[in-house]
This record gives C-alpha cells, structure tokens and sequence, in this order.
C-alpha cells in the first residue's frame, strides 16, 4: 500500500501491520522499497532512525510468534530442529497471519497447512506432519469443555434392544489419532528432556489424548477396532453402524473386545451421554 | 482536576479546541473521588504459572493477585480450576492484553463477552486493557502497539471505551504503555493524549510507572512532567515492573527488579495521587515467589511512608 502524509488512524495501522509482518530486518535490502513510506509515518530520534524504530515491532512480532509456536509444538521443533522449524513457522504466519485474540489459537491451522505443504527438508515430512496433529491434540484437550460422565445408573436402564441404534456421545476434550510412526513415543522423550535420535521407524499407531481427573493430558494406546469406532461415534453415527465400519478393520477385536472398550471408556470418562431413540 | 482545565497552560497545539466543546467538559461524580472510589486493594503481585504451586500450597498473605484475563478465557480444564482456587482465598483484579481498545477494526464481540463472563465471576472491582492498538484487518499482532497521539484517535478510543464499559458494567482502566516509536502525526504529548482518552471517556488510569520511564527514555521526555500531568483521580492502579536497556533504547521485558528511579518515580507519583493499588509484573526470567512478593512489600513500604509524610486526603497507611 502506498501512505500519504495525512493518513488516517486506519491507514497508519494498516500500513504498520503489514510492516511488522514482513519477513526481513526491515533496514535489510529487500525492504529498502518501504523506508521511504517508513519515514513518513514514523518519526525516529537522534538515537533510532524510523526504520530501526518499526525494527523493533517487527523483531517482536517475530520473536513473540515462533516463541509461541514452540512452546505449543515441541515434538515438531524437536524433530526438524530449529532452523527448519523457523523457516516453516515464518512460511506459516506468512500463509495464514494470527487472527485470534488469543495466542492460544495460533497454531490450529497449523497441522492442515503442513499436510498440504511439500517442502520440508528431505525424509522430514511425513512424520512432521504426525508430531504436528500429536502437539496440537495436547493443546486443544487440555483446555476443551468439560461434561459431566453419564452415570453408571443412566446405562443400565438402556433396554438391550436399543443399544444398536443409541448414539454414545463423548468427551469434548477426546482426541483420536491413527499415526504410521510411534510419535508418542517421540514426544515424550522430548517432553522429558531426552534428546530423541533422528529415525523414527514406521509401526502404525493407534492413540488417544484424554483429560484425566487430574486435568492434566493423558494418552492411551487403542486397538485399531477401537480407534475406528471411536472415530465413527465421534461423528455421530450409530452403534450399529460404528460397529460394521470398525469390523471391516478389525473383525476379530470388535467382536470380542467392544464390551470392555465400552467400559474402559466409562471408566476413563469418555462417554458423557448414551442417547437412544424415543 | 475537573472538566479540560488540566489542558491549560500546556502549550497545547491549537488542535485542542475541539475539547472544549464536547463531552469532555462534563465531569461525572466518581470522577470528583480519588480512585473513581474504587478501593484500595494494597500491593499484589501478578499470578504467573511457574508461582501457582507455591502459591496455593503456601497461601501467602499477598494483598492481591492480578490475573491476565486471557488465561482464563477458556472453555475447560486446569485454568478454570485454578481461578476457583485463586477466588477462594485472594483478592482479584483483571488485566487484559486483547482488547486492541485503539484499533480500527470492530470491537470484538466474542472476546467482551467472555470477558463479561469472567468478570462476574471474578469480582473484579474494575478491568485493565492498555492504550494501544492490536489489531488490523485479517491480522491480530498480539503487541501493544503505540497509538498516533491525535484528536482522531482521542475519539476514536474515547467512544470505544465508553461502549465497552457500558457492556461490561465496569470501570475500564487504560494502561499507559512503553513504546518505541513515535508518529510524525502526533499533535499531543503522551500524558496529554491519556489525559484526554481518559477524561472524554470516563474511565480510569492504570498508571505504569515504569513504562512512564521507558518510553521518557526511549523518546526524550520528562517522566515527572508526564506524573504530574495525569487527572490524578482517575488513577485506579499502578503497576511497577523491571525492564530490559538495550543502550539506545529500553525494552519492556519484565524481567528484572524494579530499578531506583522508577521507585523515586513511583514515591512521587503517590504523593499526588494518594495510595492506590499497586502491582508487581514479573513476566520473564521469573523468580521465585517470595522475590516477586518482596517487591510488593517494598512498594508497601514507601506507600507507607508517603502516607505518613504527606498525610493527604485518600491516602490510608495499609499494612506491609
Ligand atoms: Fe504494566
């Protein structure tokens, strides 16, 4: 945009904005186009010229974001290092700029864009992409609605004859995920300080993030049946139905195990409400 | 001070004279008590993660605790679990760093209304955003950036905070900011722009004297005159913190103890103002508790003994 002395409040914000989101040290050559506007806009002192003073928006506005950003995807940073996760997280912002007021929500588009994005540092990206939705998932249970667990007294009166048909709601704070490499174990070698090698061999995962009574973020392995039907009910289809898509899967585990799943879910606080039809 | 008798005499550009005949000059009743008559809390330190297990396992007897209100604008989990904790046994007041009071774009509904939400459920005797902008079309920078100090944006923040002040049923509390750039466009000094913003919308002050005396540093005014400057009345906090010299410029790090002049700044700010609230921000590099808490005490101390020495009226000795 091109400003003019007597710009407006809105024009002078406009132009700052776009100012301190570009990529380079705003005094580096290829922002030389701006210093001009720069000048008319901000004043400088004896000691900071107008550019070294929309400088130091600009760093911050940089430091702030990346900060955050590994802050909330530390299994991610950890695998690509530091100058490959910059590079990213610069072509993120750049992509997709914050738009929420809280820097909460930074990084929740940032999984989908690396699922679309194809240049990561050769080898590096299938398993990036798996450590991204990993990280976010602890992000968004943690701090995800709560509802109260059905009661044990509310599933017995449920007739035998209308659990194919009953729709079993879960935990708003319940994330599953199906990964071809073991990430979680990846991430908690990070998150205890380890310093995890740089293979990481392909063993399909099955998993899910849950708050615990604790409040804190918990994970739990899931049989591939489990994962399927947990993935169907969560979008809203029936029991019958979750049940023949998960047995396509798993033939063997959904027939004999979907009891103790249902109990094992009960127990952890997954299901908070069985809804069956009138 | 009442109405725009504080503009006189300051060598003001003649640009002021749309003050005269609006508003500005009404002064409301809580405007005429120290404080808008909000309490005086005593000093209290900021609630930060790393002190929460110290804190609720040693309830220490701080005065109050300030809570970013972002923190808790959640839908679920441990950040509501620890407010109620918070709530159970300590004094609050909120500080918010989203509301982009001085920006162009809407107000943003979503956000007042969680932050109506919790303040209900807070208590909090009043509300604290700073005098900035944070927020463009399609872009949210999530820094306090520095408003142009005009006639334009002394309406344009002084409508806004009468709006959102009404919603919230609350007082709004404007903190001054450190800043490091200054517009070609300015027609006001800082304490002047304030000055307005606060009387044209009737809302308070949360006085940060160490931004007072970063942003002197960074562009070459006098602390003492920006103090002196300010309606004193409107002052219902003031926040003292440690900061980050980079030589040809100060940064606003939080990350140290409160330096000896910005305590001479805070003495002589209380001997206009009285005893307000007071509070210590320690947001990087943080200690432990109890440093933190120390400087709360030291600001306890001198509150004291201004109360002592200049015995004005409003200014109560509170306990260290
Ligand atoms: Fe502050």
């Amino acid at each position: 945009m091109s400003i003019q002395p007597d710009a407006t409040l809105a024009e002078i914000q406009a132009f700052l904005g776009a100012l301190v989101r570009r990529s380079d040290n705003l005094g580096a050559s290829a922002n030389v186009d701006a210093e001009a506007e720069i000048r008319m806009v901000i004043a400088g002192n004896d000691r900071l010229t107008p550019v070294q003073q929309a400088e130091i928006y600009r760093e911050q506005f940089w430091l702030r974001h990346r900060d955050s950003l590994d802050e909330d995807f530390p299994a991610l940073s950890s695998w690509l290092g530091q100058d490959a996760f910059e590079c990213l997280a610069r072509a993120y912002l750049a992509a997709i700029p914050p738009s929420s007021w809280t820097l909460r929500d930074l990084g929740v588009a940032w999984p989908a864009w690396l699922d679309q994005y194809e240049h990561f540092p050769s080898g590096l990206g299938p398993v990036a992409r798996e450590l991204a939705h990993l990280d976010l998932g602890f992000i968004t249970a943690f701090d995800a609605p709560a509802r109260v667990p059905v009661h044990a007294e509310k599933v017995a009166t449920i007739a035998e004859d209308a659990w194919p048909d009953a729709r079993i709601l879960l935990q708003p704070s319940l994330r599953v995920f199906a990964f071809k490499h073991a990430v979680n174990g990846y991430r908690w070698a990070v998150r205890r300080g380890d310093i995890p090698g740089s293979l990481l061999p392909a063993k399909p995962t099955w998993i899910a993030l849950y708050r615990g009574e604790d409040l804190r973020v918990h994970e739990a392995e899931l049989a591939v049946g489990e994962h399927a039907l947990l993935v169907q009910l969560a979008a809203g289809a029936t029991l019958s139905y979750a049940c023949e898509q998960a047995n396509a899967l798993d033939p063997e585990g959904v027939e004999a195990q979907l009891g103790g799943w249902l109990s094992h879910w009960a127990r952890r606080g997954w299901v908070v409400d069985i809804v069956t039809k009138p | 001070m009442q109405g725009a008798g504080w503009l006189q005499g300051r060598g003001l550009q003649g640009g002021l004279s749309f003050l005269e005949s609006n508003a500005l000059v009404t002064t409301s009743n809580h405007a005429r008590l120290p404080r808008l008559g909000l309490p005086d809390l005593g000093c209290g330190v900021g609630f930060r993660i790393p002190h929460y297990a110290h804190v609720f396992e040693n309830k220490p007897a701080v005065d109050f605790l300030e809570l970013i209100s972002e923190n808790f604008l959640v839908d679920g989990g441990l950040p509501l679990k620890n407010l109620d904790r918070v709530l159970a046994e300590w004094r609050v007041v909120q500080h918010g760093v989203s509301l982009g009071i001085g920006a162009s774009t809407p107000l943003d509904w979503e956000y007042l209304r969680r932050l109506k939400a919790l303040t209900r459920h807070t208590q909090t005797p009043w509300v604290t955003d700073h005098l900035c902008w944070t927020r463009v079309p399609g872009a949210d920078l999530h820094d306090l950036m520095p408003l142009p100090y005009t006639e334009e944006a002394v309406r344009h923040v002084a409508e806004r905070v009468r709006i959102v002040q009404d919603f919230l049923e609350l007082t709004v509390g404007l903190e001054n900011t450190s800043s490091y750039l200054t517009y070609r466009a300015s027609t006001l000094t800082e304490w002047d722009f304030l000055s307005a913003v606060a009387n044209e919308a009737d809302c308070g002050i949360l006085l940060d004297v160490n931004n007072v005396y970063v942003s002197a540093y960074n562009h070459g005014f006098d602390a003492i005159t920006y103090l002196d400057a300010i309606p004193k009345n409107r002052v219902v906090q003031i926040h003292l913190a440690g900061h980050t010299n980079k030589g040809a410029y100060i940064l606003d790090t939080h990350s140290d103890f409160v330096v000896d002049r910005v305590w001479e700044l805070y003495r002589h700010a209380l001997q206009r103002l009285g005893s307000i609230s007071t509070l210590i921000e320690w947001d990087s590099e943080i200690p432990d508790f109890d440093t933190v808490w120390g400087e709360a005490k030291k600001a306890a101390a001198i509150r004291n003994e201004v109360a002592r020495t200049v015995g004005t009226e409003g200014q109560d000795e509170h306990p260290t």
